[in-house]
């Protein structure tokens, strides 16, 4: 007895100079992210110490695609995810195992991101501009991606069914890539970073951009129940984020023309942290520049939108909607 | 028809195996060849059938072959080399099946050679269901039904138990008793040598050069007298003691492959 | 023991080695150590086994052990293939993969037969082929699936290629070891006998190989069914593998389960389909 009574108050006070040596340190926090410039802000924050200054010790994971990072997300493999909304997400979010805390990147005016590109063939026979998209042959990565619901966007836009067209999903980038270019299907939906290699071989034409024709909240910033329940984490974490969404908006999406950011002493080093944490050089970074909220707001009705709109497709589960997967207590509507 | 070793020699790489060896199996003649084990019996057999190319010298044939033979040279292999997926009937057959016959002549040429080896109910039977005795049996039957002049027999007893070995034995006495069908007789069992051949001819260890030709004067009836076994038995003798100083040497060789 | 070392002849002379037994001792039975290493395949072991894990796992799913996100209890990946089916899609998805796989499948045996007996019997072929099998046959299909997309379009023509690509090496190589394999004694039999090389080729090397081109259709039946979800990978609107794909990507993990077990279940048919060929064409084993 006595040896098991030694070995609970050794184990008590283990526990307690633990907690103490934590209290000291700084929060640790796993981010998930893709290597995009769409997350920009996260490179921006983690470079220049902005997670630092918040008491934060964060740890970026890289992903190669969104879907991942949801799930590592809601498994608690990260503690916070940034990346696009995808009809995954969503499903794993109506579960009830993650929740969205924050905007990140956004289709707008102005700022390419996501493209229409029509192969050459196609281009020729008539296929000019995105309205011309209706019952054509589309190639796309997944079902119920950005790629897809953008389509869905367009065809409301200009009053055609998204069932007007064949949607193709050809699972990753480099099959959609390749069908445009082998002239069997008729366009994609491709992000600037794929297109621009396709577009210099003259593999495909540009019909727009769909942030141009479509504006919608593109990414977001999301953390599972069990992260949100640590309010100075999350807090922190907002906070630390908002101040390079700031400086990402004032300094460089303030200064892009013609979709493309000029290199000057005030862009300079942040492209360059882009550059670094995206490993492509500064030349591409400043064409593939996404636009985010300058207080990292988030389009909550464009996000009720994409539920109806992905449920109505059968892609989501029916049964929940935006509210029962935004943390309004962080999330600052726009 | 005459079958002639004619200053054969053979080497597989660098190892000599066969070293100028001559000698003619007449009509009808049965010849036995032993020697210690790796004296190229088999190699010689082979080079004499026309499946492998001596190094020097040649295997000749002399005369007509009987015109009604399909085969004049016919293998009779120790492992019997049936086709598993045939049963007894279409391995004898198997042979014929590109011989130009019609498929009722053949029949006919088959049952008559599972007759003589005692085969006829064992017909529809697959080889895995057999003894060894009877699937050596077949592989008699399949070269009968080619009518050969020549019966190639590469120990064809040594994989058997010594009782089937016994009941086989009497069986070949039989078929080579009216002198129609001659045979090359390779054997390392001198009792066999002794009981079945006209001549032996004896060849040294590696390389097997011919150290001794020794004819036997009895017809195969007589030998199965009681009075002749014991001439036999010291013919036996006589040419264990021309190999056992040299299948001791054999014995003790170190393998090289 | 010393006369461990002797050999057999000598051990007669060692005294003393052979004590006379005492004709009025107890008598005692030798103990048996033969059992063990000599396993037996019990059916109903194995059906047991599996409903067992199934059950726990129900049990698990049920009682809220696991999360159903996570891993989907066997019911409900049961509703969602009864649901597939009673909507008809199930048999639309099946129709779609089996014509892909049964297409594939056998192009790429064909085209592995073919070569695998070329590899078996011709020296030349044999230099060529197998180089270049070892070459190719490492490569990952689903690697190629640009290049096939490039060339065939995505019709069914890249999916059918997919599969057959990755049963050719396969086959090739199970064709041609099993040429190798047919014991060369039977061949020599039918020189021997003057059978001509066609015949040889059709009556000795093909039954004879036979047994090791079945045990490589096993295998590449099992490929065939791997390689289908990367065919679908094709823009495929209908097939399992392209119902797999989907309901991955759209995390709906009970549907992606669903598939996964019509996948197996295929595997299983397969299976059993080629157990039932070798008995009736190897028989005589």
């Amino acid at each position: 007895m006595k040896g098991w009574a030694r070995l609970a108050v050794a184990g008590l006070l283990a526990v307690g100079a633990a907690g103490i040596a934590r209290a000291d340190d700084a929060l640790k926090a796993k981010v998930g992210v893709l290597r995009l410039s769409s997350s920009a802000p996260v490179f921006i924050a983690q470079d220049k110490g902005y997670f630092k200054d918040a008491g934060l010790d964060v740890d970026l994971k890289f992903f190669d695609a969104a879907q991942p990072i949801a799930v590592a997300t809601a498994s608690g493999d990260v503690d916070f995810g940034v990346t696009a909304f995808t009809a995954g997400l969503y499903n794993l979010a109506g579960k009830g195992v993650l929740k969205v805390i924050g905007g990140m990147s956004r289709e707008k005016a102005g700022f390419p991101l996501i493209g229409y590109f029509a192969s050459n063939n196609a281009y020729a026979a008539g296929l000019k501009t995105p309205k011309d998209l209706a019952g054509k042959r589309i190639a796309v990565t997944q079902v119920g991606s950005s790629f897809h619901y953008s389509l869905g966007l367009l065809a409301d836009k200009y009053g055609f069914k998204l069932s007007d067209m064949k949607v193709l999903p050809l699972q990753s980038l480099s099959n959609a890539a390749a069908a445009l270019k082998g002239e069997t299907v008729d366009a994609a939906l491709l992000p600037v970073s794929t297109a621009r290699k396709l577009m210099d071989d003259h593999g495909a034409k540009l019909l727009g951009w769909v942030g141009d024709e479509t504006p919608w909240q593109l990414g977001a910033v999301f953390a599972s129940p069990k992260t949100l329940a640590n309010k100075a984490l999350v807090t922190k974490l907002l906070g630390a984020l908002q101040r390079a969404d700031r400086e990402y908006h004032d300094v460089i999406l303030a200064q892009v023309k013609d979709g493309d950011a000029p290199v000057n002493e005030t862009t300079k080093p942040l492209l360059e942290i882009i550059a670094k944490y995206t490993n492509l050089p500064v030349e591409q970074v400043v064409g593939n520049c996404a636009y985010v909220d300058s207080d990292g707001r988030l389009d909550v009705r464009n996000v009720a939108n994409q539920i109806n709109w992905l449920q109505g497709q059968g892609f989501v589960d029916k049964g929940f909607d935006a509210d029962a997967i935004i943390a309004k207590d962080y999330v600052k509507p726009d | 028809m005459d079958l002639i070793a004619d200053h054969i020699s053979h080497r597989f790489g660098t190892l000599e195996v066969l070293d100028d060896v001559s000698f003619t199996v007449s009509s009808g003649e049965v010849v036995a060849i032993v020697g210690p084990s790796g004296c190229g019996k088999s190699t010689l057999l082979s080079i004499l059938g026309g499946l492998l190319r001596p190094s020097a010298g040649q295997a000749e044939l002399r005369g007509a072959a009987p015109p009604a033979s399909f085969n004049p040279l016919t293998f009779v292999f120790q492992d019997f080399a049936l086709l598993p997926w045939c049963t007894v009937a279409e391995n004898v057959e198997f042979p014929l099946l590109h011989s130009g016959l019609g498929a009722a002549e053949r029949q006919a040429i088959v049952g008559d050679a599972l007759r003589r080896t005692g085969l006829s109910d064992f017909r529809a039977t697959y080889p895995k269901q057999l003894s060894g005795g009877m699937r050596q049996r077949v592989g008699i039957a399949r070269a009968l039904a080619v009518r050969p002049a020549i019966l190639l027999m590469d120990e064809p007893l040594s994989a058997l138990d010594s009782q089937t070995r016994e009941l086989l034995m009497e069986d070949f006495i039989n078929l080579l008793t009216d002198g129609t069908m001659g045979a090359v007789y390779v054997t390392h069992n001198l009792e066999e040598a002794v009981r079945l051949a006209d001549r032996i001819v004896v060849l040294s260890r590696r390389p097997g050069r011919v150290r001794e030709v020794v004819s036997i004067p009895m017809t195969r009836a007589e030998r199965g007298d009681i009075g002749a076994r014991g001439k036999l038995l010291s013919l036996q003798n006589q040419l264990w003691s021309l190999i056992r100083e040299e299948a001791i040497d054999a014995e003790r060789e170190v393998q090289h492959a | 023991m010393p006369s461990a070392r002797c050999s057999m002849l000598d051990r007669a002379d060692q005294p003393g080695t052979a004590t006379p037994a005492d004709p009025t001792g107890e008598l005692r039975p030798v103990a048996f150590r033969g059992a063990g290493f000599a396993p037996k395949a019990s059916r109903r072991a194995g059906w047991i086994a599996l409903a067992l894990v199934i059950a726990l796992w129900q049990v698990a799913g049920s009682a809220g052990w696991v999360n159903p996100l996570f891993l989907p209890a066997p019911l409900s990946i049961a509703r969602a293939i009864y649901q597939l089916a009673l909507s008809g899609a199930l048999w639309q998805h099946l129709s779609y993969s089996i014509m892909r796989i049964g297409a594939g499948w056998i192009l790429g045996t064909i085209a592995g037969v073919i070569i695998g007996f070329s590899i078996g019997l011709s020296s030349l072929a044999r230099g060529v082929g197998i180089t270049f099998i070892s070459a190719l046959f490492p490569i990952p299909k689903i690697a190629l699936l640009p290049l096939l997309i490039l060339w065939l379009g995505i019709g069914e023509e890249p999916k059918i290629a997919t599969i057959a690509l990755g049963v050719f090496f396969s086959t090739a190589i199970s064709v041609y070891s099993g040429v190798d394999a047919v014991p060369r004694n039977l061949i020599r039999m039918a020189q021997s006998f003057n059978v001509p090389f066609h015949a040889i080729v059709r009556r000795v090397i093909w039954p004879g190989a036979l047994p090791s081109i079945l045990a490589g259709f096993r295998i590449t039946a099992s490929i065939a069914l791997l390689l289908v979800v990367s065919a679908e990978m094709i823009g495929a609107e209908f097939g399992i593998g392209a119902f797999v794909l989907q309901a991955g990507n759209l995390m709906q993990t009970d549907q992606l389960l669903a598939g996964v077990v019509i996948l197996s279940l295929f595997g299983l048919a397969v299976g059993k389909l080629i157990n039932m060929l070798e008995v009736r064409l190897l028989h005589w084993r």
